[in-house]
């Protein structure tokens, strides 16, 4: 098991740290219990625990730190489910660790930038699957029926769509780090 | 693994399916894979965000909308549904859906399928029929099928899996039969449309229908004799049938009345082989036609081409059509040198030329091929002891034909084929479209001449 960092960060706002890796937090909790609604709850559980411990002693590394907190409140949490489920092993989720590492550069606001840029240019089908999606929170056999169309189709779609948006963020990301 | 099924993989998981050892393992092992379940997990929750950073107040606001307005609406709804149904039981109302099995109506049936409950019948199919209409589907045992209304009044028929033969009188709303590959867009018409678990395919008899493929696409016409299949990984090919004809046509330069089945337009390429597109249908376009009968396969391809050209050292590159068969249907990933075949024809040319990897012609095929007033005109005759392989009504075949322009003193080729090839498609049997032999009417067999 990873141990917790704990050597001193340079002096930070706490709460500017959490704006900053809330994503990424989030994020990290999904793949692990897989179920976007649960890694919210086990967010706040563990800027709890983050926030206790950054008033008891300095952090050096707080994405880091909150980032193992994170794992293991999501582990407590799988093991306290009635119909435990299945996660990743934990060489997976140390691989992840280093992926989402590697995706700290850029800032959540940037991301959110370019995912604004990126909604703009998927095809206006995609986004209006999109739009029932997420905005106005219709499940996907109401789509299907809205748009006359199977429910398959409309859940192809939205990955489709979700994987182009990932590619065009990362894309507009990489232009804005060459660019600056 | 490619970047897309990789993509399928995460968003499964992401979706709450339980990861498998394999899976566990690819994303410990390749940092790639790993990052790639970062990025898209972090795309999931930045959607999310952004949904709700946008609309909270307003989705808020839409909400009591919708319990007042909508509140009302169930109530009207739920008295017309009422009166609509007490109606019912006197007398059926105009299109409401009834249900017949052996030529009696089954009451239990069609109450199921009016309340929009998913259908099926393991031991024997039955009819679903409209009252005050001639539209009728052919629900075959063991098809899943679920129908439902759409707001305009339209009909929407689920189609899961199983076949279903339709006939369908003229609708004021396209009826629309919707399976997990494909979507069917129909006003009035007779078609079969199957599923499977890893594809859909649709036949047109009569009249015209609109195919729909996910994830977005123009809708594709189909006419008679002619049809779509969509795979599960999202490739579309052409289907189409061969009319069996009691006598042969004469492999000449006439018009023989024999061919007189409906032609299927020569008009899909996608990909990056196309060196040109037609500057216009006068410039290029194609179409061909395929009939049937004991003795051989018979193919006639139309080709408008308005300025000849065969001045090139390769076939392929002059004035040309393309022939593909795979006999047996076997759909190999490249040709079988057993029965697939590829072969060029050009006008003026008494030769003909097998394509690179297949088979040298059978010497028992014969073919015409000459200027027309406004192109050129391709009349083969592919005897099946040459094929190898022996008809029958319903025989399935793998087949292309494509057409090719090349202009006096313009580099570029055009090419159109009729099921979408790409690449190196051309030496892909299992890219095909397909050809179906028609049955015989009955008393039709036995060829004449």
């Amino acid at each position: 098991m990873r141990e917790l960092p704990s050597l001193p960060d340079a002096p930070r706002d706490f709460e500017s740290l959490v704006n900053e890796h809330r994503r990424g937090l989030r994020a990290f909790l999904l793949t692990i219990v897989q179920d976007y609604h649960l890694a919210e709850d086990i967010l706040q559980e563990t800027l709890s625990v983050v926030a206790n411990r950054w008033a008891e002693e300095e952090i050096r590394d707080f994405w880091s730190f909150a980032r193992e907190v994170a794992r293991r409140q999501a582990l407590k949490a799988i093991r306290q489910l009635k119909n435990q489920p299945v996660s990743l092993s934990e060489e997976a989720i140390e691989s992840l660790h280093a992926a989402f590492d590697s995706m700290a550069e850029d800032s959540d606001e940037s991301r959110t930038l370019a995912l604004q840029g990126c909604l703009k240019k998927l095809p206006r089908r995609w986004m209006k699957i999109l739009n029932l999606r997420y905005w106005e929170y219709q499940k996907i056999n109401a789509i299907a029926l809205a748009l006359n169309t199977h429910a398959n189709v409309v859940s192809v779609t939205i990955n489709r769509a979700k994987s182009r948006l990932a590619d065009c963020v990362s894309a507009s990301l990489a232009t804005r780090r060459v660019k600056s | 693994m490619s970047p897309r099924n990789l993509d399928e993989k995460v968003w499964r998981f992401l979706g709450g399916q339980p990861p498998s050892r394999e899976f566990s393992e690819l994303i410990s092992s390749d940092p790639e894979a790993a990052r790639r379940l970062a990025e898209l997990a972090m795309i999931e929750c930045a959607i999310r965000e952004e949904a709700l950073g946008a609309g909270s107040s307003s989705n808020w606001a839409r909400g009591r909308l919708f319990l007042m307005w909508g509140g009302g609406a169930l109530l009207v709804s739920a008295m017309a549904v009422f009166v609509g149904w007490a109606l019912t039981l006197s007398q059926p109302v105009a299109g409401t859906p009834m249900v017949m099995q052996g030529g009696e109506k089954v009451e239990g049936l069609a109450s199921e399928v009016r309340s929009g409950k998913t259908i099926r019948d393991s031991e024997k199919g039955f009819s679903l029929v409209f009252a005050g209409e001639e539209t009728r589907l052919e629900v075959e045992a063991n098809a899943e099928i679920r129908f439902e209304e759409t707001s305009a009044g339209g009909k929407l028929v689920l189609l899961d899996s199983g076949s279903i033969g339709a006939t369908v009188s003229p609708q004021k709303e396209p009826l629309r039969v919707v399976t997990p590959h494909l979507a069917l867009e129909v006003l009035g018409t007779a078609f079969d449309v199957g599923v499977s678990d890893r594809s859909s395919e649709v036949l047109v008899d009569r009249g015209m229908v609109a195919v729909e493929v996910a994830p977005v696409s123009e809708p594709i016409p189909l006419t008679a004799g002619s049809g779509w299949k969509q795979d599960e990984n999202g490739r579309g090919s052409s289907v189409a049938t061969a009319r069996y004809v009691s006598s042969s046509p004469v492999i000449d330069q006439g018009n023989d009345s024999i061919w007189d089945s409906q032609a299927v337009k020569v008009n899909r390429f996608e990909g990056d082989r196309m060196e040109a597109a037609p500057l216009s249908n006068r410039d290029h376009s194609s179409q061909w036609r395929a009939i049937w009968n004991e003795k051989a396969l018979y193919v006639l391809i139309e080709v408008v081409d308005s300025d000849a050209d065969s001045s090139n050292e390769r076939v392929w590159a002059n004035d040309s059509v393309e022939v593909f068969i795979d006999a047996d249907n076997s759909r190999g990933t490249g040709f079988d040198g057993v029965n697939d075949h590829f072969l060029f024809f050009e006008p003026g040319s008494e030769s003909i030329t097998p394509g690179v990897g297949a088979l040298s012609p059978d010497p028992g095929i014969s073919h015409e091929a000459h200027r027309t007033v406004d192109g050129f005109r391709v009349e083969v005759c592919l005897p099946w002891a040459g094929l190898g392989i022996r008809p029958r009504g319903g025989l399935r075949l793998g087949f292309n034909v494509a057409s090719n322009d090349s202009d006096p003193g313009d580099a570029a080729r055009s090419q159109l084929s009729w099921t979408p090839k790409t690449g190196s498609d051309w030496s892909r049997p299992d890219r095909m479209g397909s050809l179906i032999l028609s049955s015989p009417e009955p008393g039709e067999r036995g060829v004449t001449n």
